[in-house]
């Protein structure tokens, strides 16, 4: 009698064909052809950019799109040294107050309209304006040396810019990738002075912003290209794709996923171990650059136990430095004890000397230091995986000569409020790229009421404040190599390797090249069918 | 009926007031701020002050409590620390894609469960049964991101046939966002079915014992009416309560499908918005889970008397 | 007392999660937390059972400890959650009024709020540890136990021998935990087994997400979340921690079947 309804045929048969037909179509229904055109590259971005404001409420993603849509006045070249952008000619007075920027022939707008050096001064007041709060203010306000006092159009192609002490440092600060004071039209504002959008001079134009998932960039056909050949960010540089693409994709898994298939063009900064994955696929490259991230091992020396310099030689003496940043790097970097990143030229033979891997040695500091098998913490982030690995092998290494170190995971946030606080013992960091060697070592040294996580050594603040006065680049550079000598005597953070930059593009992309300075350049680029 | 509408709805209130409180005492606990992690590892104290005292979190926790409760009793929500975007704009954005996706795979699941779920009670304890339930336990058993982390190596790396990542609006191009549902929806289907299907099996064989069912065949009626007529109808109510349930836990909590596969929906923004310490975002997104949540257990239970006339809702 | 296929299959199954998680930590040469850099993302082989990760620790070691601190987990939690919604669902029941009124308040909040932002505050608030984790799964799974042990103290109330045990002069708090609790007992297993393979998933869930047991103590989903960076070089990585969570929770789901159809009627599995 319970067979009657469905005495035909097995119910289960017929549910199961009718599922499977579903499932069927759906799947053939949505396997259109998925890769994009040659007239658009795409390129992942990890997380969205925050605003379209450069400078201002930024993140690195939005430095990697604002390249290809603002120009400052100045730009760094490949080479990390300093080449005019939106300007043609930069003149410096003798002593080193006044620049005079002429700016480049045909400089223009997205809008159509020419840009003047009352562009450049109005763009000047907006952003420097303190209510606004660009990122690198204290650049130009005085608080960390020269005050801008004065930029003024003294016609309409040059802009005069009058500093009220001496610098040396000036232009490198305005070709700052992470805050350009861009060239920007008027109409970047409303009237009220809020932000809307970029209406720069770049090679695209900001086309549209659509929250956590894309920014589209268009090519901006009336762009007159710098003269000179293309370098970092300056030089002559081409759009020869109709529309760039950033998407934003947070999953590392996802990402390569989307690349192997075709959906993506770009993924730049992918970390080692990925890029190994891909290492035999035929449809994608991975390329590599020395890049300027330092990932360190910071000691406290203000610590109870960690004041001991004994035990803080021994900790750097019980790690294979070379091992270390070759296992952490996936082969990928050398090790560099330096605060000065490998590919700059202030990177010397001296900046390369380190401790030595001696285990003996090791045990002889912490009998010294009266180490008796006291917990030390490190604390690391699993947010990034690069600074939880620095953790996780420094700690293998350390156990081998009887230290005891325990690994304290936090989220990225309070890894980040730690170390401002200098709340610490041990902390697995990564400093994020600075484009000079002084910059560089401002990372390093500091007063520790202002910054309780830096190395604060009169000797040290002596020697840096010495090197950011002098101009001639032997004499600073001897006073860089007694900082470093100074640093291996100390011991006051363990410098492991400078992260590998690591992009992996289609082979569908033909000019394209990785630099020191990371972010991924997209013109003079094109893509095949 | 609306007076018992309105009471449930300010039955309500306390429990929100606990909530947005519990939230905001929680947030400020956690160490960072929204101003230290947007600049990261610049030092510029100028800045921080200036930026922490215009998103004024110098204020005491009680007066910026407060203040932003006053805000949202008249429906503002605020805006966003990090990207200065209206808070409610992006909850309703992120909602959209979260709901597309709950929605579809539970209405799927729930079709799948109420099927094969009365398919296994009326058969129970044959191999019909046998096989469906073992599948059902099965489909209890997997969690739902080692599916979706299958069928990314299956559809989406193997065969390349599917987009693994990414999103697309149904608004700008239907069949394209088709490509981007398929793969999580097949996740959240297999891992949601099981446990509907089992409640349905259960209800459905408990209704066909009552004696109801025994007149009905008595009085020789088909089994095709007797399952119809008698007993699905008292499976509805039970089924859509879990269905309910299920939804409305989604809603809030589908961050781990969203985070495999990268879907910008409410659960992801959650977990993005709280690794930014972006508090008014969070504050938000808790406030409106949570309303959802309440909103459809409600509705749920306001279906009752369409499902079954014998139910009055009393005040 | 027959045993059920089901009961029989799942008590098989935690047996061989036993056996792996005490055999493999008896057995295996290797600890949950040695690294070894030269031997990075191996294969499964005669010396590495299941492999080695991405820090070349071994696989089945860590798939093992693993189901120590997921078992230990969940089962804190459950426990607390347990003890926590018997006392406040009984004494809702029970006394009535206020206290009845806050304890439903307080649950309904609980339940209107997504577990994972509790844990990561909780966590946040006492430092990553194991103990945030426990807490913050307890206080998501107290309200369905308080729930469930209200109605059903509620049903217990209206008995005679509630009654009687007042009348001869036993206190309330005598006759709820003598009296009315033991007669409440069905609901109660059959809440509790669900509770738990509820823990175990978010236990894996949120160490999935990143927000669980802090690595590099090895839980089943955060070495699933570690796996999915690597599943391109070694995609073993991510089949053993899931299949051991899938085990654990169909072996925990068939005995929780078991017990219901042994205690609750209404569920029964037959007909």
């Amino acid at each position: 009698m319970r067979t009657m309804i469905w005495k035909r045929r097995d119910p289960i048969d017929v549910l199961i064909r009718i599922a499977a037909m579903g499932l069927l179509s759906l799947v053939a229904a949505s396997a259109w052809s998925m890769s994009s055109d040659s007239n658009e590259i795409r390129v992942a971005i990890t997380s969205d950019i925050r605003s379209s404001y450069p400078g201002v409420n930024r993140v690195s993603f939005t430095d990697d799109v604002m390249i290809h849509v603002v120009e400052p006045l100045v730009a760094h070249r490949d080479d990390l040294s300093v080449a005019p952008l939106a300007a043609e000619r930069i003149d410096v007075s003798d002593d080193l107050t006044q620049f005079r920027f002429t700016l480049r022939d045909g400089l223009r707008f997205h809008n159509g309209e020419l840009a003047t050096a009352d562009d450049v001064v109005y763009s000047w007041q907006r952003i420097l304006d303190p209510a606004t709060g660009f990122q690198c203010l204290p650049f130009f306000d005085g608080s960390t040396g020269a005050k801008v006092e004065s930029v003024v159009a003294e016609d309409a192609r040059t802009v005069l810019i009058s500093l009220d002490q001496p610098s040396a440092v000036f232009l490198e600060q305005l070709a700052y990738v992470q805050c350009p004071v861009a060239v920007l039209h008027r109409d970047s504002w409303d009237s009220d002075g809020k932000w809307l959008a970029p209406v720069g001079t770049g090679p695209f134009q900001f086309l549209e912003w659509r929250k956590g998932r894309y920014v589209l960039l268009k090519r901006f056909s009336d762009y007159a290209p710098a003269t000179g050949p293309a370098s970092g960010l300056a030089g002559a540089k081409t759009a020869h794709v109709e529309y760039l693409r950033f998407l934003v994709i947070p999953d590392v898994m996802a990402t390569t996923a989307a690349l192997v298939s075709g959906q993506i063009d770009v993924v730049p900064l992918l970390a080692p171990v990925n890029a190994l994955e891909l290492r035999h696929n035929r449809r994608v490259v991975a390329m590599d650059h020395d890049g300027l991230s330092r990932r360190t091992l910071l000691l406290q020396t203000d610590d109870a136990l960690l004041s001991d310099r004994s035990l803080r030689l021994a900790l750097a003496h019980a790690l294979d430095l070379e091992q270390f940043a070759d296992v952490a790097s996936f082969g990928l970097s050398p090790h560099n004890p330096s605060a000065i990143p490998t590919s700059d030229v202030m990177h010397t033979a001296a900046q390369s000397k380190t401790w030595s891997y001696d285990p003996d040695l090791a045990r002889q500091l912490l009998e010294a230091a009266g180490y008796n098998g006291e917990e030390l913490v490190i604390i690391t982030s699993r947010s990034e995986q690069a600074i939880f690995d620095l953790a996780m092998i420094a700690q293998a290494m350390w156990s081998r000569v009887g230290i005891n170190v325990r690994i304290e995971v936090l989220d990225f946030g309070s890894l980040l409020t730690r170390y401002f606080d200098g709340d610490f013992q041990i902390a697995a960091f990564e400093f994020s790229p600075r484009l000079t060697a002084i910059m560089n070592m401002h990372t390093l040294i500091g007063d520790k009421t202002a910054s309780p996580a830096r190395w604060d050594d009169p000797r040290a603040h002596d020697l840096l404040q010495r090197a950011s006065e002098t101009v001639e680049p032997i004499k600073r550079q001897r006073l860089l190599d007694e900082i470093h000598h100074l640093l291996l005597a100390e011991a006051p953070t363990i410098n492991v390797y400078n992260a590998p930059i690591i992009d992996v593009v289609s082979t569908r992309l033909e000019g394209y090249q990785p630099w020191a300075g990371a972010n991924p350049r997209l013109w003079n680029v094109r893509k095949t069918e | 009926m609306s007076s018992y509408f309105l009471k449930r709805l300010l039955m309500l209130v306390p429990t929100l007031l606990l909530v947005t409180i519990a939230v905001f005492i929680i947030m400020r606990l956690v160490p960072g701020d929204p101003v230290s992690m947007m600049l990261g590892d610049i030092e510029n104290p100028e800045l921080v002050r200036q930026m922490r005292a215009e998103l004024r979190l110098d204020d005491p926790v009680i007066i910026q409590y407060l203040d932003w409760l006053a805000d949202v009793v008249t429906l503002n929500f605020g805006v966003s620390f990090v990207t200065g975007e209206p808070v409610i704009g992006t909850m309703l954005s992120r909602l959209a894609v979260t709901a597309q996706i709950v929605t579809i795979s539970v209405l799927l699941a729930s079709c799948l469960a109420l099927v094969f779920g009365t398919l296994a009670a009326w058969r129970a304890n044959r191999r019909a049964d046998l096989v469906i339930s073992v599948l059902a336990i099965g489909s209890m058993s997997v969690p739902a991101f080692w599916v979706g982390i299958a069928l990314i190596i299956v559809f989406g790396i193997k065969l390349q046939w599917l987009p693994t990542v990414g999103y697309v609006s149904p608004l700008d191009n239907f069949s394209e966002s088709l490509q981007f549902l398929v793969l999580p929806i097949m996740a959240l289907v297999v891992a949601e079915t099981g446990g509907l299907l089992r409640m349905v099996r259960a209800t459905t064989l408990d209704v066909l014992s009552k004696d109801y069912i025994t007149a009905a065949r008595a009085r020789g009626l088909s089994e095709r009416s007797v399952l119809f007529r008698h007993a699905l109808p008292n499976t509805l109510i039970p089924t859509a309560t879990l269905v309910g349930f299920t939804l409305g836990s989604l809603l809030g909590g589908a961050a781990v499908i969203e985070s495999v596969f990268t879907l910008p929906g409410m659960g992801r923004l959650l977990v993005e918005s709280v690794y930014a310490r972006d508090y008014v975002m969070v504050q938000g997104v808790m406030i409106f889970v949570a309303i959802i949540y309440v909103l459809v257990n409600l509705l749920v239970d306001m279906l009752y008397p369409v499902l079954d006339p014998r139910v009055r809702l009393r005040a | 007392m027959k045993l059920r296929p089901n009961a029989i299959i799942g008590i098989a199954g935690l047996g061989l999660v036993a056996i792996v998680a005490i055999g493999g930590v008896l057995v295996s040469p290797y600890q949950a937390m040695e690294t070894n850099f030269l031997n990075r993302f191996a294969t499964p082989s005669a010396s590495h059972w299941f492999g080695t990760d991405e820090y070349g620790r071994d696989v089945f070691t860590r798939v093992a400890v693993g189901s120590f601190i997921t078992l230990r987990v969940s089962l804190a939690a459950v426990a607390l959650a347990i003890v926590a919604g018997t006392v406040t669902g009984a004494m809702a029941a029970y006394f009535g009024g206020w206290l009845d009124r806050a304890a439903m308040l307080v649950s309904d909040s609980i339940m209107a709020f997504p577990s994972l932002l509790l844990l990561l505050g909780i966590m946040a608030a006492l430092g990553p540890n194991e103990w945030g984790v426990i807490l913050a799964l307890a206080i998501a799974y107290t309200p369905p136990i308080t729930r469930v042990v209200r109605s059903a103290v509620i049903a217990a109330l209206a008995r005679e021998y509630v009654t009687s045990s007042q009348l001869i002069g036993n206190g309330d708090l005598t006759t709820l935990f003598r009296h009315v609790l033991p007669n409440c007992i069905t609901p109660f297993i059959v809440i509790a087994t669900s509770v738990f393979t509820a823990a175990v998933l978010s236990e894996a869930a949120l160490s999935f997400l990143g927000l669980g047991v802090p690595p590099p103590a090895p839980s089943w989903g955060s070495m699933l979340a570690d796996s999915r960076n690597y599943l391109g070089i070694n995609p073993w990585m991510a089949i053993f921690p899931g299949i051991a969570i899938t085990v654990t929770l169909l072996s925990i789901n068939l005995v929780g079947d078991a017990l219901r159809d042994r205690f609750d009627l209404r569920m029964a599995g037959g007909d």
